[in-house]
């Protein structure tokens, strides 16, 4: 088969997929239910969660969809957030597209209920520095207000002040987050790409990570158990259909060669 | 004599003498040591920040050097690079990346450009799935089994046309892989600790732009 050929068959798929969607019934797996049952279970006058943006703006179509359904339900729970990131200084402005989205803006107060950092260079020195003296890495946020003038930030000094930390990651320093901050016993969820699940399920099998989303199906497992359906829910059905495309491809090209052979 | 000392054995001292202090105050609980590793860490991520300038102011040289040269088929690429560089420096620095002009250009750039690259790769993938044709051996047997299992249970149809494809995905990734990951793990522990041990010893000095011994060995010819 030609390559214009698949790649038309493929674009056609899906876009059919995504105008027309089927449907399919999505199974909730554990991790993502932890982890929604997490933010759930957290009173209103809770510390606050810490996020972390570590994507870039490519991975961004697999793990936004998912940052976006948390962010949504943590404004509906009422808790409190401070977002930053670490891994790509792409950070900063994907954190003003998401407060922009997520329209925390007209139900919160900023300052006193969420604050944006941005993007921290420094790397695991980062990540380390923000476990153990907050004030000291983080001088001002991305707006450039003094954190120590911030009601929500002046008395963070380090991990004990925040009810847990969830990075969301492509930019491949997860593992740096899950070594300095999981032996600090603070609760640790995350949000990575598909393909790195398998390095990550041996930490939530220790019990080092509670809960995670993985890919865009972890996103869509969240928007639906949340309730906060976005873009993710609506791009399962698209998966499906390529996986299903990519699958009769490899069975097409072992068989057709075997059949001509034999002709 | 006096460049070696400022090149080679200086910054093997600090390397030393911050790698002890550092790895001291995870065992030793003597508050100078957390004060002096903190203070290390602060200086780390400065490093790291000026770094970043270092990296740019490179990149703005070669650039420049490449346009003077009028390297063919290059020369015009770095005209567009440092256009972009630039601009995007400038904006940054004067507007902020809250402005919406900064946002435009990252929509519109950044991102368009950055996901039409990941894009494309997906449709290369596809014919490569087509044209992937394994010899009949059971190593590329499995391998095909394995993707064929792993891309259909991963996604809702899986579960409709294989009841039970969610539970084998789970059995996957937490059998096999968890032990083939578990073991990279530990492997790969053990080297980061073995190369930091070598790092601060002074025994590995790439870092430094030194191979090692192995540059003297090759320049008498004895490797070969």
């Amino acid at each position: 088969m030609d390559k214009i050929v698949i790649s038309w068959i493929l674009l056609l798929m899906m876009c059919v997929a995504y105008i027309v969607p089927i449907g399919l019934p999505l199974k909730i797996r554990t991790p993502s239910e932890k982890f929604y049952k997490f933010i759930e279970s957290l009173p209103k006058d809770s510390k606050p969660l810490l996020m972390s943006i570590d994507f870039t703006a490519g991975g961004a179509p697999e793990i936004y969809p998912s940052m976006l359904a948390v962010v949504r339900h943590c404004i509906a729970r009422g808790l409190r957030i401070v977002v930053v990131g670490i891994g790509t200084d792409e950070a900063t402005v994907l954190m003003h597209k998401l407060f922009e989205e997520s329209g925390i803006a007209k139900v919160y107060r900023y300052g006193v209920d969420y604050v944006g950092i941005g993007y921290i260079p420094g790397g695991e020195m980062a990540i380390t520095t923000l476990a153990t003296d907050f004030q000291k890495i983080v001088k001002s946020d991305a707006y450039g207000n003094k954190i120590s003038d911030l009601p929500l930030t002046r008395d963070i000094k380090d991990y004990n002040d925040f009810s847990a930390v969830i990075p969301f990651d492509t930019a491949g320093v997860l593992t740096l987050w899950v070594r300095n901050w999981t032996p600090l016993k603070v609760p640790f969820f995350a949000s990575m790409t598909a393909g790195y699940e398998p390095t990550f399920v041996p930490f939530y099998n220790a019990g080092l990570i509670q809960g995670y989303l993985a890919g865009i199906s972890g996103g869509a497992e969240y928007e639906l158990l949340s309730g906060f359906r976005g873009s993710a829910i609506k791009s399962m059905d698209m998966q499906s259909i390529t996986h299903l495309y990519a699958v009769t491809l490899i069975i097409a090209g072992l068989i057709i060669p075997y059949l001509r052979k034999r002709r | 004599m006096s460049s070696e000392i400022y090149k080679l054995y200086i910054p093997q001292i600090i390397v030393l003498l911050l790698g002890i202090i550092i790895i001291s105050e995870y065992f030793l609980a003597v508050p100078t040591l957390g004060i002096i590793s903190s203070w290390a860490r602060e200086l780390g991520i400065l490093v790291f920040s000026a770094a970043m300038v270092v990296a740019v102011v490179g990149v703005a040289i070669r650039s420049i050097r490449e346009i003077k040269r009028r390297t063919p088929g290059e020369w015009y690429f770095h005209i567009w690079l440092l256009i972009f560089l630039f601009s995007w420096i400038i904006t940054g620095c004067v507007l902020t990346s809250a402005h919406t002009f900064y946002k435009w250009l990252f929509e519109n750039f950044i991102t368009a450009l950055y996901q039409a690259m990941l894009g494309l790769c997906v449709f290369s993938l596809f014919t490569l799935f087509y044209r992937f044709k394994p010899r009949l051996q059971l190593e590329s047997i499995l391998l095909s089994f394995t993707a064929v299992i792993t891309m259909i249970c991963g996604v809702p149809i899986g579960e409709v046309i294989f009841p039970g494809a969610t539970a084998l995905r789970k059995w996957i990734i937490e059998i096999p892989v968890m032990a083939v990951e578990r073991a990279l793990m530990i492997v790969m522990a053990l080297g980061v600790v073995g190369l930091c041990l070598r790092t601060i010893l002074g025994l590995e000095r790439s870092w430094l732009g030194i191979l090692g011994a192995l540059i003297p060995t090759y320049r008498r010819g004895e490797k070969d």
